[in-house]
């Protein structure tokens, strides 16, 4: 299908609202902005297909985020004591027809600080399937291909 | 008695104000802070421990194929493990016998010779140096007359446990197997659940944590009961809210693996925990795993149907949480997860993590493997993320000096004279017994 402007438009509007609900942590509107039957894929490696048959940083179906999002939330979260901030810059978004969905890519940076003295970067490219529900454009999976996603990492505790 | 003034420490900072050795630094149900943060005790683990045991090196699956090669470190010293024509595993260090280059850089990969990138020595997958560029400048010097001593060099000792690859730096006349001991049956326990009796890793690459803490305090949480719900309250309730509503089976699987830590102290306590010689020992687990579902019932039929049913519960009715074979590997046999601990100084310390697809299974069996690897050992576990913090915690809190240097291990040491023997998931007998073998290592044992 061809988008209208006006589409375009809200679907441009829907990726810049879901990296500032995560950066100024805004977890429940966050929910709200996926496909109930959605999901939140980190793959592993390059290329990855499936997050069914082959590991990966994070695969978790909507119905599970709340547990995700609740740890973020929790007051005895020891990792999150000194409150974790973050800071996503997005660029080169484009938007275009994958099977029934649109998908919309764009490349990130994230500036993680957790206390003062540790900053970390991520970066790398943000794809979500979108589905047009219920008069509203949903995520219907949000996927983040880091540049190294086989790197060792210290505990990534923000949602990427 | 060990001097640590020795010259093999020199150059050194050694600030210990104790006088001994390492048996200076163990004493009844204690330990003192040194043993986590000073390079020159790690310094020396590297030698005595790491160098003087049997070392995890990979699995044959990690490299199928003529020419597959990975790097890795064993005590330290960079590893190259090739596979070679006939079949047969090849180690070596990964250096060039010209300038001391690193031979094979990447990870993993195929390679048909072996080159390094410095000059463009090549080696064949046996070590042995095949092409020697710019030979004339070689013309009577040693390089020529004996090219045979200019190859590769392979690592002393090397031998497999049902698939799994170990190597000794230092042989000093105990077998693999007799490393092992008891503590070999996780890894049976593990291979056994494969229907067609092979496991293969289900990716080339492990998930990976890096973790601010010495390689000690990893392995002394991991029987460890006590820790479960004031370290990782903040993922057990909301995992619990999420296994009770009628969600997907596998976000509900997720759900339950994480609010699992909220077993009772009593619950606990009922664990069994072995503590077997050379420091490892294992644990049962706190969680059922043989569901009562068709997808789960199916793969204990193809399992009964290949083992034969007298021998099924021998195999899934053994229901293990984890295993330490001390001091660098950690296996959980239950959900085929392989832990190679990998010490990189003091303070720091790499985890790789390796999950298998059991032979002749079911998808399903195999996708619970997964399921419970991103759950647990993904660098992004909800699980995982509070260990690691109260991991750097304990090695912020042992850096200095202060009134007490000294480190508890006292739990149920009243009821548990001895290192070795039956423990449980209260109790930190598992970690005095790592002691009892951290001392024998270290040179130090009575």
């Amino acid at each position: 299908m061809s988008l209208s402007e006006k589409e375009r438009f809200e679907i441009e509007q829907l990726v810049h609202r879901e990296c500032a609900a995560l950066d100024e942590g805004r977890y429940a509107d966050w929910l709200e902005l996926f496909d109930p039957e959605g999901s939140y894929w980190v793959p592993m490696a390059d290329g990855e297909t499936d997050p069914e048959t082959t590991p990966s940083l994070i695969f978790e179906r909507v119905d599970a985020l709340p547990a995700r999002v609740g740890r973020l939330m929790h007051p005895a979260a020891h990792g999150l004591d000194a409150s974790i901030r973050t800071a996503r810059v997005l660029g080169s978004l484009s938007i275009k027809n994958v099977g029934p969905y649109i998908e919309a890519s764009a490349r990130f940076h994230l500036l993680e600080e957790q206390r003062p003295d540790r900053q970390r970067w991520f970066g790398g490219c943000y794809r979500y399937l979108l589905v047009y529900l219920e008069s509203r454009w949903r995520i219907h999976q949000k996927r983040v291909d880091l540049l190294n996603p086989f790197a060792p990492f210290e505990a990534i505790q923000i949602i990427l | 008695m060990v001097d640590l003034n020795h010259k093999e420490l020199h150059g050194m900072h050694v600030n210990h104000g104790l006088a001994g050795g390492p048996e200076s630094l163990v004493r009844d149900g204690e330990v003192h802070r040194r043993v986590y943060t000073d390079p020159a005790i790690f310094a020396l683990e590297q030698e005595r421990i790491f160098a003087r045991s049997w070392q995890f090196l990979a699995h044959d699956s990690q490299l199928p194929e003529t020419g597959d090669f990975l790097t890795t470190t064993v005590a330290g010293r960079p590893v190259l493990l090739v596979r070679a024509k006939n079949g047969d595993l090849k180690a070596f260090f990964n250096r060039c016998p010209h300038r001391g280059a690193l031979i094979m850089h990447r990870a993993t990969g195929n390679s048909r010779r072996l080159t390094c990138s410095y000059h463009g020595w090549t080696f064949d997958h046996h070590g042995s140096l095949l092409a020697l560029p710019m030979s004339e400048g070689y013309a009577n010097t040693a390089v020529a007359e004996n090219p045979d001593a200019y190859g590769l060099q392979a690592l002393p000792a090397v031998d497999s446990y049902r698939g799994f690859w170990f190597a000794h730096l230092n042989p000093d006349g105990v077998s693999l197997r007799g490393f092992l001991g008891e503590v070999a049956c996780n890894i049976d326990n593990m291979i056994d659940r494969a229907p067609d009796g092979t496991i293969a890793v289900m990716a080339r690459e492990p998930y990976r944590i890096m973790m601010r803490n010495n390689w000690k305090v990893y392995l002394e949480n991991l029987h460890d009961g006590a820790h479960a719900v004031p370290t990782h309250q903040s993922s057990i309730q909301p995992a619990a809210d999420v296994a009770r509503k009628p969600n997907h089976a596998w976000s509900r699987f997720q759900a339950e693996v994480i609010a699992a830590n909220a077993q009772s102290p009593a619950k606990m306590k009922a664990l069994r925990v072995n503590c077997y010689g050379r420091g490892h020992s294992d644990m049962m687990a706190f969680r059922k795993t043989r569901p009562d579902n068709p997808e789960y019932q199916e793969y204990e039929r193809r399992l009964s149907a290949a083992a034969g049913s007298s021998s099924l519960e021998s195999i899934v009715g053994i229901n293990r949480h984890n295993a330490i074979i001390y001091p660098t590997l950690t296996v959980q046999p239950n959900y085929m997860q392989l832990r190679v601990v990998v010490p990189l100084d003091a303070e720091s310390t790499r985890l790789d993590i390796w999950i298998f697809r059991l032979g002749g299974a079911p998808d399903w069996i195999n996708q619970r493997t997964l399921v419970y690897g991103n759950t647990i050992h993904s660098p992004a576990s909800l699980v995982r993320a509070d260990d690691m913090e109260n991991g750097e915690r304990v090695q912020i809190g042992l850096r200095r000096g202060v009134e007490t240097d000294w480190v508890s291990m006292h739990r149920e040491q009243g009821c548990e004279p001895g290192p070795r023997g039956v423990s449980h998931a209260m109790s930190e007998r598992y970690i005095r017994n790592q002691y009892d073998a951290w001392l024998h290592y270290m040179g130090a044992a009575a």
